[in-house]
């Protein structure tokens, strides 16, 4: 039966290469992105939980 | 830039304070139902005979209450703290954070009555019916829209990453809940699943496993980014790591899903898309376990003495444990072990009671004397606490391990001469019945542990005062702002809306590419022509098998195994289903497969059978269902059920609806009649009549034209 809904849609396999390739494009993107952000706004989003406005 | 225009404002501890009590509540109802669930699988005479507290219901009352009601709440109690505090500005309504809190309360209330009454979709952890299914939506809704106006007129214009987590769970959770809750509604109770077959079971496992990832995992790692630098005081390890992690999390979870459904009569490209993904996910899970582990570095002789820190760091643990074995347990040759067996239960109590259970306990241990100004009553009991706690989750966990490796073993074992060397499935269930006790005890302790953490926060609300209104001072976002170039991070972390636009996107890509040609070709699935809707008495009793919960034990789908074709007949082909709404192949096997149970055994051995269970099998933890025999059957549904079932395409001929009850009643007369012959009298109007029709049927269809048009 596989093999029949397989053959019932052309090129089922293009599905996994679309996903993969996907995957790894907004991986790369990501990847470039964080590592090219400053070091100082870096330091500042990470101290952000840390930083206590409460006051009593 | 002027620094002394600040403004003063007030962060409200009380709906925190009660999501927290509601946690509470809710995870001790919920552990203990598990628990009654536990030692039933050992002491069948614990379902005591009655519908409403058989295993079938309570085993889906459990994992809805732990994971709805005790996971739900702790998410809640740590956004109502975190959030505001994040964006320096208070909850956006009050009003909304307590109908948020109370529908969500009612919820659950509804939720338990109905799944013990029996009313369910038959779809795991998606049981609720759809008035329940609507108000969940509604509720969910308002929490969202509290948050994202919260950020909207936040202080702090760059969102932590925290948030990040929040926006993605919120949006993802709306899209599952609303796809795999497509159903047509009977009547108030009863509803059918608009999807049938393989692609209800693709549709449920997306769902089911992104339930996972997106109400136990993404939520829960917000809560761990935020509360353990607070409870560390310290910044997290490494914030770049936090966002790759983030992204690369959930792109990769939503395509994992097809792994639930392994060798099943799902596609096979479906499958392998399901495998790749899952593999993926070791490496951000493991990012995200090591940038918490690591948060912690230098300051392990704090952890010695924090009880807090001792609970986050075994959550974190337990994470990085439950994400390496989740992959593991995607490969194939893997999963041909462990699916149907107790080695899937075991995986996700290390990741419910330790990744969930142990974050949240550590999370009110730190939370509870800060809103209530005061120290944390006895730091010996939360101690306590933490060492029982963790001999629990051993004692859960290994026992159930152990169970799954000798039960998958002992089914696929042959004799030399080519038999099943356990061809009785239930001697694979009597032998590790001990390991079950065992296992019963580990959750015992477990509860003995929350009860200590109840007892020690009682004692510290009691010598608390509590914080309701909590001031705080922050200068207004205009003057916050730093002017930097613009990156495209920052871009993202200052528009909480094009984040929750890009996240949804991002999700959906998964969903539409595994799910879009599973549905598109459904018209051309070649439907076997010899497999036909069910009678009007077999939907019945195909009824009644769902709300009875069979499926919580029993599989419908036979893989395509030697032991498994040997022991229980043909395997399972996709066109087999196409008139199931909803499917029922199930997860787990404590009793045999039964998708070829028709014409295995008499009507008068199901009878029998399902009186009194050890009568026809000695030793059975089946429980017992006497009260099918006394209960009339409810025809009155039938002609609704038909016409809903004609909508969803099911080809019953026109106006089938208004004769269908003849049909039934003949086919219950038949099988009276036969039982009577067997020395059984019953009426031929009782619910068992409609069961065992339904039994009798399941897997007949292909019998009947053999080999046709599937492979
Ligand atoms: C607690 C788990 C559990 C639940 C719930 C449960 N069963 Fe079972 N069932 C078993 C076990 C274990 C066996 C094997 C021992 C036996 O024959 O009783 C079994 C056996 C069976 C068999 C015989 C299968 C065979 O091939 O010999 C049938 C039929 C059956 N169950 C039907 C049902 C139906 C219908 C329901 C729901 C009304 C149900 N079961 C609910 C555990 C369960």
């Amino acid at each position: 039966m596989y093999k029949q809904i397989l053959r019932s849609i052309a090129d089922v396999g293009v599905f996994g290469s679309i996903s993969l390739i996907l995957f790894f494009t907004v991986f790369c993107l990501v990847l470039i992105r964080v590592v090219t952000t400053k070091k100082s706004h870096i330091q500042k989003m990470s101290n952000l939980p840390l930083d206590n406005s409460m006051i009593n | 830039m002027n620094n002394t225009t600040v403004d003063t404002f007030y962060y409200n501890n009380k709906l925190v304070r009660d999501f927290a009590y509601a946690t509470a509540f809710w995870g001790l109802i919920g552990m203990l139902v598990g628990l009654l669930a536990a030692f039933q699988l050992v002491y069948p005479e614990l379902n005591f005979e009655l519908p409403y507290t058989t295993f079938g219901r309570t085993r889906p009352l459990h994992t809805n209450a732990v994971i709805f009601a005790f996971v739900g709440n702790g998410i809640f109690m740590g956004v109502y703290y975190s959030l505001p505090r994040l964006l320096k500005t208070p909850m956006y309504s009050k009003k909304l954070g307590n109908i948020h809190f109370w529908g969500w309360q009612g919820i659950i209330v509804a939720a338990a009555v109905t799944l013990l009454l029996g009313m369910t979709t038959g779809k795991e952890y998606a049981e609720l019916e759809w008035p329940i299914d609507i108000a969940i939506t509604i509720i969910w809704v308002i929490f969202g829209a509290n948050m994202m106006a919260t950020i909207l007129q936040r202080r702090e214009s760059h969102l932590y990453v925290a948030i990040w987590f929040y926006i993605a769970t919120w949006v993802t959770v709306a899209v599952l809940h609303i796809v795999n809750s497509m159903e047509i509604p009977v009547n108030l109770f009863k509803s059918y699943s608009v999807y049938a077959g393989v692609q209800d079971a693709l549709v449920q496992w997306w769902y089911g496993h992104n339930a996972v990832a997106f109400f136990l995992t993404t939520p829960y790692l917000g809560l761990m980014y935020y509360f353990m630098p607070k409870a560390a005081n310290r910044p997290v390890y490494s914030y770049r790591l936090s966002i790759i992690h983030f992204w690369a999390l959930i792109f990769i979870y939503i395509w994992a899903g097809p792994h639930h459904l392994l060798y099943t009569a799902l596609p096979d490209w479906a499958q392998s898309l399901g495998m790749a993904f899952s593999l993926m996910l070791i490496a951000p899970s493991w990012g995200g376990m090591l940038n918490g582990l690591l948060t912690l570095r230098g300051a392990w002789d704090k952890v010695r003495q924090d009880p807090v820190l001792k609970f986050m760091v075994v959550a974190v643990t337990a994470y990085g444990m439950a994400t390496f074995e989740g992959p593991l347990m995607s490969i194939k040759a893997v999963n041909a072990i462990s699916h149907y067996t107790d080695w899937t239960i075991a995986h996700v109590h290390i990741g419910t009671l330790g990744w969930n259970g142990f974050l949240t306990f550590g999370i009110m241990y730190w939370l509870f004397p800060r809103i209530f100004r005061t120290k944390l009553y006895s730091i010996k009991l939360a101690n306590a606490h933490f060492w029982i706690g963790t001999m629990g989750i051993l004692f859960y966990a290994v026992p159930l391990y152990w169970a799954g490796f000798t039960q998958s073993l002992m089914w696929k074992e042959f004799t030399e001469e080519g038999f099943l060397a356990y061809p009785n499935f239930l001697e694979t269930v009597t032998q590790i019945l001990p390991m079950y006790l065992m296992r019963a005890i580990g959750g015992s302790l477990y509860v003995v542990g929350l009860l200590i953490m109840l007892y020690n926060i009682y004692k510290t609300v009691k010598q608390g005062d509590f914080l309701e209104a909590e001031k705080a001072q922050a200068p207004p976002r205009a003057l916050a702002h730093v002017h930097e170039a613009d990156h495209w991070h920052r871009w993202i972390e200052k528009r909480p809306m094009q984040l929750l636009v890009a996240s949804m996107f991002v999700i959906l890509i998964g969903g539409v590419v595994e799910m879009v040609p599973t549905f598109l070709i459904s018209s051309n699935v070649p439907t076997i022509s010899t497999v036909k809707p069910y009678t009007p008495l077999e939907l019945q009793g195909r009824d009644i098998y769902i709300a009875e919960g069979c499926y919580v034990c029993h599989s419908q789908m036979i893989r395509p195994f030697r032991d498994e074709t040997e022991r229980y007949g043909e395997f399972s082909k996709g066109g087999e289903f196409v008139y199931d709404h909803p499917f029922q192949w199930g997860s787990k096997r404590t009793g045999p497969d039964l998708h070829r149970i028709g014409g295995k055994y008499s009507d008068s051995w199901h009878y029998n059978h399902m009186l009194e269970p050890v009568s026809m099998s000695p030793g059975s933890i089946m429980p017992s269902y006497s009260w099918l025999i006394e209960d009339k059957l409810d025809t009155h549904t039938t002609a609704k059920k038909i016409r809903v079932m004609q909508q969803l395409g099911v080809p019953y001929p026109k106006g089938y609806d208004k004769i269908a009850n003849n049909d039934l009643e003949a086919q219950a007369q038949a099988i009276a009649e036969r039982l009577k012959k067997d020395n059984i009298e019953v009426e031929a109007d009782r619910e068992i009549i409609a069961l065992i029709a339904y039994l009798q049927r399941l897997g007949t269809d292909i019998k009947k034209q053999p080999k046709e048009e599937d492979e």
